[in-house]
């Protein structure tokens, strides 16, 4: 009578499937298998067991498993250039503002230039012409007789009175009204510098000052908004 | 760069490089995961799971085969959720839909090839199977899927679960055994199976 089988068959059939015996095992096993054919179903059934679960189909993920720094709890480092930066920016801020109080409160330097009217004002025409103007409304015109002896002199008179008015009329329309107190000191008419006579000459000095002040007010802005936004830039990169 | 390249460059603490590497085990972590939680929800959270801690722990990896490294991860993490629904038990069967029903077929196992007969019969099948498989102890489990599902050798499954070769054998010998009666109990699906296998 045949045993059954028992635990230690079925290890043996199941690593016989898998090549997992050692050759004295296979051998002695495979003359068993030869004589049981009980021995010899089970293999198959074992067999085909196997194969079934060979056969399951691989699944597909649902999704993708990969990691974010916030599932590991990593958190990303600042760079070091950050709070220097952030320094940088607060401490132009604070520059810029002692920097434009102070040009704000310092006296010297005119508040504006000539304003547009000041410089038409300036360039009024003289009485001499006004009153030559009259003069040539006034007169009434000749008869066509008298005016070949008569007119060379007037006509000299009012060419006289023309000659003297036409100059500074002329440059009030070729010189544009300018901001520029520079532009306003070289003008040459002789009226103009009387009437500037009250305001001083501003000299070089003061306009490079002013231009240096003007453009280390614009470096220190652009510095401290720069430095600024570079700041949070890092920062929130950084959290993010 | 080479999977070394990666796990070192891991160790130093490089995401990226760590993400390349769930990408080209995630398949098998996650099919692991399945056979032995048995169902997609389960398996989903034992994946994710399993990679943040292989990431946690990447330090304790001393080299040798990096694939078994992941599964005892994951194989723990599995075990520890199986203990865990021990205390508290529910009963689960089929996937679940965003609305809580139960997903008899879900399309993540569907096979744009077959015809809809075929379809129905594999699935049917499948379950048939994976039924017989949650039907069986944790450690046998795992064992199973491990070799006869994932491919892996004996000392590497040894590797695996830590522990010695021989209980690898007696595991899956045992296995195999219940399965086999188990499958018994839908013999009306296995005939074409078994005619497809022998076909082969």
């Amino acid at each position: 009578m045949k045993n059954p089988i028992n635990s230690r068959d079925w290890e043996a059939l199941s690593g016989y499937l898998d090549g997992q015996l050692s050759d004295r095992e296979r051998t002695r096993l495979e003359t068993r298998l030869e004589s049981d054919p009980e021995l010899h179903t089970a293999l198959e059934e074992l067999r085909q067991t196997r194969g079934l679960l060979q056969n399951l189909p691989i699944l597909r993920p649902p999704r993708n498993y990969t990691l974010t720094p916030e599932m590991v709890g990593i958190k990303r480092e600042i760079p070091r250039i950050e709070p220097v930066l952030r320094y940088v920016s607060i401490l132009a801020m604070i520059i810029l503002a002692f920097v434009a109080i102070g040009d704000f409160m310092t006296p010297g330097l005119p508040d504006s230039a000539p304003t547009v009217e000041t410089a038409f004002d300036i360039y009024a025409p003289p009485a001499e012409f006004e009153q030559a103007v009259e003069i040539d409304e006034q007169a009434e015109p000749y008869p066509a007789g008298e005016l070949a002896l008569e007119a060379p002199a007037a006509e000299e008179m009012i060419e006289e009175a023309e000659g003297e008015s036409r100059a500074p009329v002329m440059k009030a329309q070729v010189s544009t009204p300018t901001y520029s107190p520079t532009a306003v000191s070289l003008m040459p008419y002789p009226a103009m510098e009387e009437d500037l006579g009250s305001q001083e000459p501003i000299p070089a000095d003061n306009l490079a000052r002013e231009s240096v002040i003007r453009i280390f007010e614009i470096s220190l802005a652009i510095i401290a908004i720069g430095a600024g936004i570079a700041a949070f830039i890092l920062r929130r990169g950084a959290v993010g | 760069m080479d999977e070394s390249g990666l796990i070192s460059a891991a160790q130093q603490g490089d995401l990226d490089s760590f993400n390349r590497l769930v990408l080209a085990y995630q398949e098998l972590i996650y099919n692991q995961a399945y056979r032995v939680m048995g169902e997609t929800n389960a398996a989903d959270d034992a994946t994710q799971e399993a990679f943040i801690a292989a990431f946690r722990k990447l330090n304790t990896y001393r080299g040798g085969s990096f694939r078994a490294w992941l599964l005892r991860i994951v194989t723990n993490i599995c075990y520890d959720e199986l203990r865990r629904r021990k205390r508290h038990p529910t009963t689960q069967l089929e996937p679940l839909d965003d609305a809580g029903e139960e997903i008899e077929s879900p399309n993540w196992i569907a096979d744009p090839s077959e015809t809809p007969e075929e379809t129905a019969e594999r699935i049917e099948l499948g379950q048939a199977i994976q039924r017989c498989i949650d039907g069986l102890p944790p450690e046998f489990r795992v064992v199973v899927a491990l070799v006869d599902i994932q491919g892996l050798d004996y000392s590497e499954v040894s590797e695996v679960i830590g522990k010695p070769l021989g209980t690898v054998k007696s595991r899956l010998a045992r296995a195999r055994t219940r399965l086999r009666r188990c499958l018994q109990g839908f013999r009306e699906l296995l005939p074409s199976a078994f005619r497809l296998e022998y076909e082969e």
